[in-house]
């Protein structure tokens, strides 16, 4: 089976037309801006189309024209959001909810088949935790990245 | 042969693929590529039930190739079909 990496500019906009069809999408992220929870090239996000969104969603966002991030959200405003990648240190996105081609509902890590769900205990745990350590994230990022996890 | 009900062949992101219709959900990391030849067979099995021998004829009117060539490539693209569960 091959492989083959598809742009973001062709990839996205047909995500979009999927979703706001109403289906649901997966795709392979790309970028390590989701570390820890998710790495470049090995975990896969299950995409739907977004109605309501509060702090700790992830989303894929058009945070300028054709240039898409699938980000946390970090602080909301009425319909102004402002992102910020898990794996980022410093750096944050704005936009508003209008920009949001759809809403992250799980995750497939590993290369598993089966889906951890952003209701599921483990990515609840992880969410809270990891923004309460966001003061010291620059170090256990760096740790991981030398440990290789 | 026949290919099952609920596969059609869909332009995405500038490729011809398979996919499985009325899904409520499609994988964009697995995704069936059919290249040009591939993907001209597969409307040709579309239409019906179909035999290799129908598709190896079918090939030989669209492209200049040696039936003995276009057998042999009919035969490995309906092996992988089959193996991938997409005709019965």
């Amino acid at each position: 089976m091959n492989t083959r990496t598809i742009p973001n500019d062709i990839l996205i906009p047909e995500i979009k037309r999927f979703i706001d069809d109403g289906h649901t999408a997966i795709f392979r992220v790309r970028g390590n801006s989701m570390r820890l929870f998710l790495k470049d090239g090995r975990d896969k996000v299950v995409l739907a189309p977004c109605h309501k969104v509060n702090v700790r969603d992830v989303v894929l966002a058009e945070i300028s024209p054709g240039h898409y991030v699938l980000h946390r959200i970090i602080h909301k405003d009425g319909k102004q959001l402002v992102l910020k990648g898990d794996g980022n240190v410093s750096g944050t996105e704005q936009c508003t909810t209008d920009n949001i081609v759809g809403i992250a509902t799980g995750f497939i890590r590993k290369g598993r088949d089966t889906i951890d769900p952003v209701s599921g205990y483990k990515w609840r745990i992880y969410s809270r935790l990891w923004l309460m350590l966001s003061p010291v994230r620059r170090y256990i990022l760096g740790i991981c990245r030398r440990l290789g996890i | 042969m026949k290919i099952k009900t609920g596969f059609e062949m869909r332009d995405v992101c500038g490729e011809k693929v398979v996919i499985a219709t009325g899904l409520e959900n499609l994988d964009f990391s697995k995704m069936i590529s059919l290249n040009e030849t591939a993907a001209y067979l597969w409307t040709v099995a579309e239409q019906g039930d179909f035999t290799e021998a129908r598709l190896v004829e079918a090939l030989c009117q669209e492209y200049e190739v040696s039936p003995e060539q276009a057998a042999s490539d009919v035969a490995t693209l309906v092996k992988s079909w089959c193996e991938l569960g997409l005709v019965e």
